[in-house]
């Protein structure tokens, strides 16, 4: 299974992260900090992996893709294969790309929503829903219709804050 | 409970509804959630796929943070894509806690194996990768439709998954191993994908040991990998060569000139890997040469890599106590030369291995009081932190085998200059004491000649065994003097530890 998916800037600001596990946020920051620690010493045209033992445990594996000012970030367990895990954050920038054309970190900054419904539809509780990145547009813009659609009935509201908010 | 109201059906809370109900709720914070997976329950067995789409997010979401009781989640009816896959995304998670709720719908899942629609599939078959490693005897019943899919997918997603389980599954029946080699090995030749190429390699190194053809071809597509310069791939190469080496050494010493030469590149996890390679094909007849190469690398190497391999050649020789080691003389230079290393952090540990090898080897004592003592000489060894350790050692040997120096008045000099002052404390103590030993060995030889010496006086005949010498001034003590003669109260090694140490 997928561990976390983590989405880290160049100056170490994490702007997405995502635990598939529970853990305290203490916990979570400083796994974002250690990560970051190592992965900023990483030369260019090195290999995309990185030893994570010391800092996720045992039977844990990183995979990491940097794209202008961020780093895309996987770390899964033996459950997954390295290559695929590349192929798929390949995938997530991929489908930015054709949601927000030519994404940069400001997308990510200002669509928060969208991103995580982007990488919902590509992996959900840690494991891997779908992979092609054609079939996660479709998903995500029946999702965007669908909720521009409820929005458009205000006869009645199907949820409680939409109630409330009469 | 009561019967669900026309409110409660008419409204459904959505996900944002529930977080901030939780955050409200402080003290009974479990009710309310028993609450919502009960609306849950109900509202996931709807046809509507938009209540249907909702309840499963909220329950993903709650499934991440808070323990879940649930057992009717894997209701029939849900045909629908989307949804479907996200519900067996959330069954892996509710099995892991409660094994009990797999047998409940494991039926479902099975009937899903046999799914055409490829993404259905995958969700599943990766459920059971998961639950097949935890507890693969339970899933070994499958394994013929996971071999229908082995033979049968095209889906690299779907093969790479069913590779792990049968990697999970072989080890315990050796009849399914043999039907699933063959399978394997087709993949391995045909496939066009890199990552089912070393997940195919990393199959048949962990499972499949036994079949000597399957594993030279893994080696050759290994070294194919090797070959590359992906440095992605080149690492996945080396890791899959030390997948193999406990069984099969002889693929890692094929592509020895590879693995040396990878210590020099410019990835740390290239070069991690090529120690471990080379340390893997260290044994009797080699581990001079290896040692010779490798610490010629780590002069060249920056800090980490350097102690790295310094760490990895300290833990290899002192293996089931040193059992590769037939030189203890030349071992022990090699100690001493580990420890000049500029960037050598390992003062510890080679001060462990000096004394260690000091008390077990009587026949190496010689040396390493030769080494100690070239060690203790050098004014300048005493201003380098990192050798303070090794220096205790060196002080501990030429005291404790005095006997073995060649000119322990020098030692004594040596234990008692000035520049000691730079050492902490702890040395310092192991110091003094080595200089009380050397002392009164000192002051033993001298008295032992003075009565040999009254002795040949009064009777020409030479009655001493021990041949010492007649030079006072250097006190040369021969190296096989037996201990017990004379006045020579070294008769244990406790015995200085009595009387000085408090």
């Amino acid at each position: 299974m997928i561990k976390a998916v983590l989405v880290i800037n160049t100056q170490g600001k994490p702007r997405l992260t995502k635990f598939y596990g529970f853990l305290t946020v203490e916990k979570q920051q400083e796994l974002i900090r250690s990560v970051f620690g190592v992965l900023c010493s990483r030369a260019e045209k090195v290999s995309n992996f990185m030893e994570v033992d010391s800092i996720f445990g045992p039977d844990s594996r990183l995979v990491y893709k940097h794209y202008a000012t961020l780093y895309f970030i996987f770390v899964f367990d033996s459950s997954e294969n390295e290559l695929a895990m590349l192929d798929l954050i390949q995938v997530f920038v991929e489908t930015l790309d054709k949601c927000f054309r030519n994404v940069c970190e400001l997308d990510i900054v200002f669509n928060y929503n969208k991103l995580h419904s982007i990488l919902d539809e590509i992996i959900s509780g840690g494991q891997v829903l779908e992979t092609s990145s054609t079939e996660i547009m479709r998903a995500v813009e029946e999702i965007s219709k669908s909720e521009s659609a409820s929005n458009s009935i205000s006869l009645v509201p199907k949820t409680v804050s939409g109630w409330r908010s009469r | 409970m009561a019967s669900p109201s026309l409110m409660d059906n008419l409204f459904q809370r959505s996900l944002d509804d529930i977080i901030k109900g939780l955050r409200h709720q402080q003290s009974t914070e479990s009710t309310f959630i028993s609450k919502v997976i009960e609306e849950i329950r109900r509202e996931i067995k709807t046809t509507d796929l938009q209540t249907k789409s909702t309840a499963l997010q909220k329950l993903t979401y709650l499934n991440s943070i808070h323990y879940i009781d649930m057992k009717d989640l894997n209701s029939g009816n849900e045909f629908e894509v989307f949804v479907r896959k996200k519900a067996v995304g959330v069954v892996f998670r509710l099995f892991e806690k409660y094994p009990d709720a797999a047998r409940v719908c494991f039926k479902r899942l099975v009937e899903s194996l046999e799914s055409s629609d490829s993404q259905i599939l995958s969700s599943v078959v990766g459920v059971f990768c998961e639950l097949a490693s935890k507890d693969p005897r339970s899933y070994l019943p499958l394994a013929p439709e996971f071999y229908r899919i082995l033979v049968g997918s095209r889906n690299n997603w779907v093969l790479i998954k069913v590779l792990k389980i049968f990697a999970n599954l072989a080890p315990l029946e050796p009849r399914l191993a043999k039907r699933v080699v063959e399978p394997i090995c087709d993949h391995l030749r045909k496939t066009g994908a890199k990552s089912m190429v070393f997940e195919c390699i990393r199959t048949v190194a962990t499972s499949f040991t036994e079949y000597e053809s399957a594993v030279k071809l893994a080696a050759v597509k290994i070294r194919e990998f090797l070959l590359e310069d992906d440095p992605n791939l080149k690492y996945l190469g080396l890791h899959g060569l030390s997948i193999m080496a406990p069984k099969h050494l002889w693929a890692v010493l094929e592509n020895k000139d590879i693995v040396i030469q990878s210590l020099n590149d410019e990835d740390l996890n290239i070069k991690l890997e090529s120690l471990c390679l080379v340390m893997a094909m260290v044994s009797e007849s080699n581990v001079v040469e290896i040692c010779r190469v490798l610490v010629n690398y780590a002069l060249k190497s920056d800090l980490e890599f350097c102690n790295e391999i310094l760490g990895s050649i300290l833990s290899t020789c002192c293996q089931n106590v040193y059992e590769i080691i037939t030189d203890f003389d030349w071992y022990v230079s090699l100690l001493g030369e580990m420890s000049r290393i500029p960037h050598c952090q390992k003062g510890e540990e080679i001060e462990n291995q000096l004394i260690d090898i000091g008390m077990r080897v009587k026949d190496v004592r010689p040396e390493l009081v030769r080494v100690g003592h070239h060690l203790l000489i050098d004014p300048a060894l005493l201003g380098n932190p990192y050798l303070h350790r090794m220096l205790s050692a060196a002080a501990w040997v030429c005291g404790e085998y005095v006997e073995f120096s060649g000119n322990p008045v020098e030692l004594l000099e040596a234990l008692l200059q000035p520049r000691t002052s730079l050492l902490p404390s702890s040395i310092r103590t192991v110091y003094m004491q080595s200089a009380f030993k050397v002392l009164f060995f000192c002051v033993c030889t001298y008295i032992e000649q003075k009565e040999d010496m009254t002795l040949e006086v009064s009777d020409l005949t030479s009655k001493g065994e021990c041949s010492e010498s007649s030079d006072l001034a250097s006190a040369k003590a021969p190296v096989e003097c037996d201990q017990d003669e004379g006045f020579n109260p070294r008769n244990s090694s406790q015995s200085y530890e009595r009387p000085f140490c408090c």
